[in-house]
């Protein structure tokens, strides 16, 4: 795996795994509609982590109503199912409040389609990493925010009540694999806009 | 004989297991670090395949069942309602 920060771009050659092709499969579709980011624990999984996931978290910038009906039409035309309505007018109005989902064929795994629509997520859009894999490629969260985040998301308890966490284990992946190339004045930017100070310190051990 | 666990029990044995955890990311992300990524990507295939395949398993013996699609129709309500915290 080569990570190359100043061209903001990550090489990876291994042979894609059934999660992998299926998030492959539906950025296919939806890359000539669409910018969009992978955001969550994917990220984690797409570079190493050995662990499975029920789903994949895409974001997308907002768009029109007529744009977001065409890209509907050509996802069902590809076998994709809207987990929430198949009406697509219904969906575009669901986006203001909550993601939707999409499968293929079976529930699981699903992908979970979301508008931007904080600061935050903008932020992961606009620094987004792209990922080779084969001779496709795809755009992830920067590595430095994805981790902060998902710190962010761990419960405010006391380490020693905590028996497993998934969010902290990702970010631990991401930090012990990147470590030595990740940019800390970021990582610090981050730590204070989310008020993770303590969470980091355990993160570094 | 009445069973009780005292409380250090329960706590020595939580931070043993989230050190077990932690330990073992580390170990594995050194593995990812130091091996080539078609090494790694096998081992981590397996798992992930694994999961994806029962799953395709799981529903396309749960449609040929009675009722199955009605019952596939309330698992896909569910997650939606697990997804959304509701």
């Amino acid at each position: 795996m080569k990570y190359d920060n100043d061209k903001r771009e990550i090489i990876l050659d291994k042979n894609p795994n059934e999660l992998d092709k299926f998030t492959l499969d539906f950025l296919h579709v939806i890359e000539k509609h669409i910018g969009y980011v992978i955001v969550s624990g994917y990220v984690s999984i797409l570079l190493g982590r050995s662990r499975a996931s029920e789903d994949v978290d895409f974001l997308v910038p907002p768009m029109s109503s007529e744009k977001f009906g065409i890209l509907f039409k050509e996802l069902d035309s590809h076998g994709y199912v809207c987990m929430n309505t198949s009406d697509y007018t219904v969906a575009y109005k669901m986006l203001d409040e909550h993601a939707i989902r999409f499968y293929n064929e079976v529930p699981v795994p699903n992908i979970e389609f979301k508008k931007i629509t904080n600061k935050i997520q903008e932020e992961a859009y606009n620094g987004r990493l792209k990922v080779v894999l084969g001779n496709k490629s795809l755009f992830i969260s920067p590595l430095e925010l994805q981790i902060v985040y998902k710190l962010s998301l761990m419960p405010n308890e006391n380490f020693d009540e905590i028996s497993s966490d998934k969010d902290f284990e990702d970010a631990k992946h991401l930090y012990e694999t990147f470590k030595e190339q990740l940019d800390e004045g970021k990582i610090i930017k981050y730590v204070s806009l989310f008020g993770v100070e303590e969470k980091w310190e355990w993160l570094k051990k | 004989m009445k069973l009780i666990f005292s409380k250090d029990e329960i706590t020595n044995d939580r931070r043993r297991n989230f050190a077990e955890r932690i330990a073992f990311i580390k170990y594995w992300a050194e593995y990812v670090r130091k091996n080539p990524d078609r090494k790694w990507g096998e081992g981590q295939a397996r798992l992930i395949d694994s999961q994806i395949i029962s799953s395709r398993r799981f529903y396309a013996e749960l449609a040929k069942s009675e009722k199955g699609q009605e019952k596939i129709e309330k698992l896909k309500h569910l997650k939606l309602r697990a997804n959304s915290g509701i």
